[in-house]
């Protein structure tokens, strides 16, 4: 197989610039100590599960499973968030960003590039959280619910991206991906709510209400249909909605990025 | 969109073609994804046993009216209108009468879980269900009937129109009359067991009934005084026959 690109030629420098930005990234995750922040949450998660286990009076490791991964989850998207807004705000105020962009970079590798390196730590955190409940669950459903949760951290990280060359501070950027994190999570419960025939439907204020939500939910991905826990409980992986889940995954990570992408080609820095 | 640059911003021409086709390509992504997934529905058999109220409290982070009240519109989610064709016959009625005594466990000032279960979930087209939710009102009734008594007069309505059972709405009456004493609960509340006598020809007991109230002075409406006396005239006239 030959590369498409000679190897002196501008796109392949390009994609080097953007694997070398991302080896970067990746360094400055593990240099942060993301790793070990996980890494202790990994083995307070396994405590507070032992604790669960005494406490049971029945199906313990449901229980277990269950609570692990709703704080593996959740743990693991904040970690995803604020490292990808406090690694950019940082640099952005030790002028690092400047630096960069004095030299004959341009600006679509070095975002692309810090876009891949975020991915590639949020896939490593995925990895780490569902190590563990190999202990609890079944491996079939571990599997999916790792592979969910790398999917749904590239996706959180694509939008902290977004929120924080938008707001360029840490607890506007933290806030932003928040309110973006649940709001995605929760937007198919206010849709069924929002479609119960006992709703008003045709007052003026109920369809103007309703139609607004539509309109933020096409606009936001289906988060309730990632690493679902229902997986690790032996209820049956469905292995079929991964695709999809890819899917929506690659789209908002484009959406994102790209937005971001012009955000930065934007701004005069 | 004008072109004219902000102080901090570049122009629109800055930005590449690259980078505009990649944030429309996964605009056009997300929408289309959008539109060909599945809009969420409730489904009747999604209705698992009603979280308990520590759980509430803790999921609410410490305000547990806030979660009550949002579970009255989760339940709510699941249940269609009554009297028309039934999409949730499965829908267990046990478990939405626990869902029900939930909220007004968390939440004993809440009007909406005995509304619900008189006006929805008791019309819907299932006599069982209905006396199910019937039921369910009456025994919450009494924990609080100067507040709680407008579901009850409801169920009087239903029992006697919707399942056509006299001696049931008779029962629901009689509580009325008995408990929900307070100056805030209207007098015709109180006078539905005189009206349901009348209608089961037990005209000597309404009679009796109706003659005890007027002359309690509980009736202070002049109006209302003349029609319930208009009533006992022709009452008296039926027990005479």
């Amino acid at each position: 197989m030959t590369f498409p690109y000679s190897r002196d030629g501008a796109a392949f420098a390009q994609v080097r610039t953007i694997v070398a930005f991302a080896r970067f990234t990746l360094l400055e995750a593990v240099r942060s100590r993301l790793g070990l922040v996980a890494l202790a949450l990994i083995c307070a998660g396994l405590v507070l599960g032992q604790f669960l286990d005494e406490i049971a009076l029945t199906e313990a490791r449901a229980i277990r499973s269950a609570v692990l991964a709703s704080l593996y989850r959740l743990g693991a998207v904040f970690l995803s968030a604020s490292f990808v807004i406090t690694s950019l705000v940082r640099e952005h105020n030790d002028k690092g960003l400047e630096l960069w962009l004095s030299l004959p970079v341009p600006r679509a590798s070095y975002l692309l590039g810090k876009w891949l390196g975020f991915v590639w730590a949020g896939m490593l955190l995925g990895a780490m959280f569902g190590l563990p409940l190999l202990l609890t669950a079944p491996p079939g459903g571990v599997a999916a619910w790792t592979l969910s949760l790398m999917l749904e951290l590239s996706l959180v990280a694509s939008v902290s991206l977004l929120c924080v060359l938008t707001f360029n501070h840490v607890v506007s950027g933290l806030a932003a991906v928040a309110a973006f994190y649940a709001l995605s999570r929760v937007m198919a419960a206010l849709l069924t709510i929002s479609a119960s025939p006992v709703a008003p439907h045709g007052g003026t204020g109920f369809e103007a209400a309703s139609w607004t939500l539509n309109g933020i939910a096409a606009l936001l991905p289906r988060l309730d249909q990632f690493t679902r826990t229902a997986w690790l409980l032996g209820n049956g992986v469905e292995w079929s909605t991964l695709p999809a889940l890819t899917a929506q995954a690659a789209a908002y990570c484009a959406l994102a990025t790209g937005a971001a992408l012009i955000d930065l080609q934007r701004k005069n820095v | 969109m004008s072109d004219r640059p902000r102080r901090d911003e570049r122009p629109w021409s800055d930005v590449s073609r690259t980078a505009a086709l990649l944030f429309a390509l996964g605009i056009v992504a997300q929408v289309s994804l959008h539109a060909i997934a599945p809009a969420p529905v409730a489904r009747a058999a999604d209705l698992g046993p009603p979280p308990g109220v520590r759980s509430v409290v803790a999921a609410s982070l410490g305000d547990p009216l806030a979660g009550a009240k949002f579970m009255n519109l989760l339940l709510q989610a699941h249940d269609n209108q009554p009297g028309m064709s039934i999409p949730f016959r499965d829908l267990d009625y046990r478990m939405v009468e626990r869902w029900l005594a939930r909220i007004l466990e968390i939440d004993p000032k809440g009007q909406y879980p005995l509304l619900a279960a008189s006006r929805l979930y008791g019309e819907v087209a299932d006599p069982a269900r209905q006396r199910l939710m019937l039921d369910f009102v009456h025994q919450q009734f009494f924990a609080d009937p100067a507040r709680r008594w407008p579901a009850l007069a409801h169920a009087v309505y239903v029992a006697r129109h919707g399942l056509g059972d006299l001696e049931l709405a008779r029962t629901y009456a009689r509580s009325l009359r008995e408990h929900a004493t307070g100056p805030t609960v209207p007098a015709w509340a109180k006078q539905m067991e005189i009206f349901l006598l009348a209608d089961m020809n037990q005209a000597e007991s309404a009679r009796v009934l109706l003659g005890g109230l007027l002359s309690s002075g509980e009736v202070a409406d002049p109006s209302e005084y003349r029609f319930l006396a208009g009533r006992l005239a022709e009452l008296e006239a039926v027990t005479r026959r």
